[in-house]
């Protein structure tokens, strides 16, 4: 290959570093940060995208690993029954990777989720969260919110964060 | 002056080629801290959290900051515990969120990831405070419940590990603050 310097190590001119060229293998090839700032979320009782929490990827090898990172705060609507309940799915290209409920009494957190899934090729493919409440404006969860703050009933807007990390392996 | 210039390495069977262009994004720093001081009891003054702050000096003032803290939390005194959250990159709110719950138990893992803000020492971290103080509370690095009994108050480790990363793509010094709430 053009261009291409062929070793077993790397090293520094002190010598005080030495990397094997095995050990670059692992690595960070494409990363992806998304910050939500568009204010609280009402979902309703279909699933749909969370704002915010999904991103058109198109990795860059077709053998990587997709690492999705989702900060998203929830907690109970404001006024509404006091145990929220939601069902989520995560998807990655059309594929249910895994689902969940969150279900709690005045419930409110900062919530991280995390998952790897494998590369769907070099083409661009839909990754992230979609939700619905168990009873529209009932039994719900409010995302990008909070229900109490600072001591008082106060409803504040909340910002999340998404990272995507493609990994080389 | 030492550098090679090359477009990519090889091992020296050829087994795996690497594009120099894919080694830039990397950890070029570490931190990484255990809190095993127990329980801690918050007010309602929003207060720095015990092991879930570091003042970090970046390396580089075009890196991006990875904040991750794993914070154990339990409600205390009235069943509905109430807390609320502000994260700090060098004085400056960048998030915030709420937590509480009915006899809510949670090992949290809170992660969040910034632009550096240069190169000079700066606090990143927690602030934390309670709804009313020891009524509707949060308590951290504790449990209520504990192996199959009542109140059993359990003292639960918490770890705290700041990366920066260096990469190219992320503005340095983007404004992506809470201004809202900066200006409250």
């Amino acid at each position: 290959m053009a261009n291409t310097t062929q070793m077993s190590y790397i090293q520094n001119r002190a010598g005080t570093v030495t990397v094997p060229v095995v050990e670059l293998k692992t690595r960070v090839i494409q990363y992806i940060r998304q910050d939500y700032t568009g204010g609280s979320w009402n979902p309703d009782n279909n699933y749909n995208w969370v704002p915010g929490a999904f991103y058109d990827f198109t990795p860059r090898a077709p053998d990587s690993v997709i690492k999705y990172t989702m900060r998203l705060p929830t907690c109970k609507g404001s006024g509404l029954a006091a145990h929220a309940i939601g069902n989520w799915y995560f998807y990655a290209n059309n594929i249910i990777y895994y689902r969940w409920e969150d279900s709690l009494q005045h419930a409110e957190n900062g919530n991280i989720w995390e998952f790897q899934v494998p590369s769907w090729g070099t083409a661009t493919g839909r990754i992230g969260l979609q939700h619905r409440a168990h009873s529209n404006d009932g039994n719900e969860f409010r995302m990008y919110t909070t229900e109490y703050w600072d001591g008082v009933g106060s409803v504040q807007n909340c910002r999340g964060q998404l990272f995507i990390e493609e990994i080389a392996l | 002056m030492g550098t090679l210039t090359t477009s990519f390495i090889s091992s020296i069977n050829g087994g795996l080629v690497v594009p120099i262009r894919e080694l830039a994004t990397r950890v070029i720093k570490r931190y990484e801290a255990v809190y095993t001081g127990g329980e801690w009891n918050p007010d309602n003054n929003s207060n720095w959290a015990p092991g879930g702050f570091v003042d970090f000096t970046p390396l580089r003032a075009d890196s991006r900051i990875v904040f991750i803290w794993r914070i154990p939390t339990a409600w205390s005194n009235a069943t509905h515990s109430i807390s609320h959250w502000r994260f700090y990159v060098n004085g400056v709110l960048y998030y915030r969120h709420g937590s509480g719950g009915t006899h809510v138990e949670d090992g949290n893992t809170l992660k969040w990831d910034v632009p550096s803000w240069g190169t000079s020492s700066g606090r990143i971290g927690y602030q934390v405070r309670s709804y009313a103080n020891d009524n509707h509370e949060t308590r951290l690095y504790t449990t209520y419940y504990w192996n199959g009994t009542g109140r059993s108050a359990q003292n639960a480790y918490g770890q705290l590990i700041v990366e920066e990363w260096a990469q190219s793509g992320l503005p340095a010094g983007a404004d992506d603050t809470e201004g809202v709430v900066r200006a409250r």
